[in-house]
């Protein structure tokens, strides 16, 4: 009971912290981020020790507003001889006339999808480094710690550390101001959000590094900055949907994707009734939606190739022919070896597992999979399927050095048994 | 956009009022200025302003002479003013219309637009 309550509280804070931030640096400038942050920390901090006493309020998401909002006059009555805030706001919160006035209604509960999607503009900026993006989103929008974020990226509470604080240093000298990118900039700026909202995803999606709460929170919250996009028109594109549809369909299966054990489950070994449904339904809305425009997208083409795996009854009824011509085009757009590696995959359920391995050779010789444990897996599997059993059990123990994690290294010690060599 | 001064008034009886009223209406009438006034902020519409005490000097011509002011010559005293953001003086008569100066019969906001000089 206490520890659920706990949760809960867990849950508000972080869902809290991301609008209190996005609508104090709207008052305060992001070259204050920093001071913002620490406005934030105090008053989760008073709220975790008033409603100990009191128990939590009836509406603790205006209780947080106005705390922070007082917090924030008393910080703007002491420096606002030393500090320049927002800049067009600046002169009205120096003037007590207007600066309590101006307070209530920017720091407050209710409409803050536009801030928090300009925070999310503000933190894909290009001069920033993807990986410090991505932190920052984290940090500043989705509300987690340090060190969550670390052990989300496999790396330490150090190195996350200095990629934010990287991020507020350029903020403060490139005076990168709190506003939605112009008409012009815009399409290049929205390529970077949904790169960075797509990346969260999948280190969510992919991670069996991390705590399963981590994990799923990362995939919550993509979706939810992708949801995010939706409420203005400008950045409402047929991307933007795209990518929604494929988040949808991936997070789908999700939780199919471990068995009990924590051990990786195949998709064709996947209980497919146990699916989200739901998730399923609402990506083919976002893809029909998506497909209104013209032009076509990279999530576009993987979103239908997630598609067609969410609708196929079984593996061996997927309809990997029209999967074949969606890599086809995919790979023209983005000639990724990761997703050549994929359309091997696919061509060898098309095509026969021969002529797979004679591609997964032909990648093989490039070097670029020589780190890759999927790639030793699959070209295991596929040697053992065309009853090469020598060669094969070589290829899945050298999987099996390679996985990073237990889970991983589980899921390829089973195909080595069941070779029976 | 275009800048527009409004400046408030009413009469000196009402500013006397004002005044004295009890602090519990006083904390009532600011929460009516600071919600019309920070809904302009948060649109990006209020560009500042400041309130005025009642009374205060006034310097007539050339002899420059001093009286007590302002209320010698008319009736009504300004009470302070803001400077407000709008596309036309249709908007800014819009967005002057939740002013709580005009929850008083004679209160008024008198709109001018502030003239930009050319260089």
């Amino acid at each position: 009971m206490e520890s659920s309550i706990h949760t809960n509280l867990n849950h508000l804070f972080r869902r809290e912290y991301g609008k209190l931030i996005a609508s104090l640096t709207k008052t305060f400038g992001t070259h204050n981020l920093a001071l913002v942050e620490d406005v934030v920390q105090d008053t989760l901090l008073k709220a975790l020790e008033t409603w100990k006493l009191k128990g939590i309020p009836d509406n603790p998401s205006a209780w947080l507003f106005t705390v922070a909002r007082n917090k924030a006059l008393d910080l703007i009555r002491r420096q606002k001889h030393q500090q320049a805030f927002a800049a067009q706001l600046t002169p009205l919160l120096k003037s007590e006339y207007t600066a309590a006035a101006t307070l209530q209604e920017i720091v407050k509960d209710g409409n803050i999808e536009d801030e928090q999607l300009r925070m999310m503009f503000v933190c894909c900026h290009p001069l920033l480094a993807e990986e410090t993006q991505v932190a920052l989103i984290l940090k500043t929008l989705c509300g987690f710690s340090i060190a969550e974020i670390a052990s989300a990226f496999l790396t330490s509470e150090e190195t996350i550390s200095k990629r934010l604080f990287r991020g507020r240093e350029k903020f403060r000298e490139e005076k990168i101001t709190f506003d939605l990118p112009v008409e012009k900039e815009l399409p290049e700026r929205l390529e970077s959000v949904l790169t960075a909202i797509y990346l969260l995803f999948n280190e969510g999606y992919h991670a069996t590094h991390v705590a399963g709460i981590i994990r799923d929170d990362l995939v919550e919250e993509a979706l939810r900055l992708g949801n995010l996009l939706r409420y203005n028109t400008s950045t409402d594109t047929t991307a933007t949907k795209a990518l929604l549809a494929l988040m949808c369909f991936h997070a789908a299966r999700l939780y199919q994707r471990i068995d009990e054990n924590g051990s990786l489950l195949a998709l064709k070994d996947q209980d497919r009734t146990k699916w989200n449904h739901a998730l399923i339904v609402q990506g083919h809305y976002f893809l029909k939606l998506a497909s209104s425009g013209e032009s076509i997208t990279a999530y576009h083409l993987e979103a239908a190739i997630a598609y067609e795996y969410s609708v196929a009854p079984s593996y061996e009824l997927t309809n990997w022919k029209q999967i074949d011509e969606l890599y086809k085009s995919l790979l023209k757009l983005k000639p990724l070896p990761l997703l050549e590696f994929q359309h091997t995959i696919v061509k060898a359920e098309c095509y026969g597992y021969a002529q797979g391995l004679d591609e997964l050779l032909r990648l093989e010789a490039s070097g670029l999979f020589s780190r890759n444990h999927f790639f030793y897996t699959t070209k295991g599997e596929w040697l053992s399927k065309l009853n090469q059993k020598k060669e094969a059990e070589e290829s899945l123990l050298k999987a099996s050095e390679l996985a990073h994690t237990k889970a991983e290294k589980n899921f390829i010690l089973k195909k080595i048994v069941s070779l029976g060599y | 956009m275009k800048d527009f001064m409004l400046v408030f008034r009413n009469s000196a009886q009402s500013q006397e009022q004002f005044a004295n009223q009890s602090p519990e209406q006083m904390q009532s009438e600011m929460a009516l200025w600071n919600t019309w006034m920070g809904k302009l902020a948060a649109q990006n519409k209020l560009m500042g302003g400041e309130p005025l005490y009642p009374e205060g000097k006034v310097l007539h011509g050339t002899k420059k002479k001093v009286t007590d002011g302002p209320y010698i010559e008319g009736k009504d005293v300004v009470g302070g003013y803001v400077i407000i953001k709008a596309e036309s003086y249709d908007e800014a008569v819009d967005l002057s219309k939740d002013c709580p100066q005009l929850n008083a019969d004679d209160g008024t906001v008198e709109i001018r637009e502030i003239m930009k000089i050319d260089q």
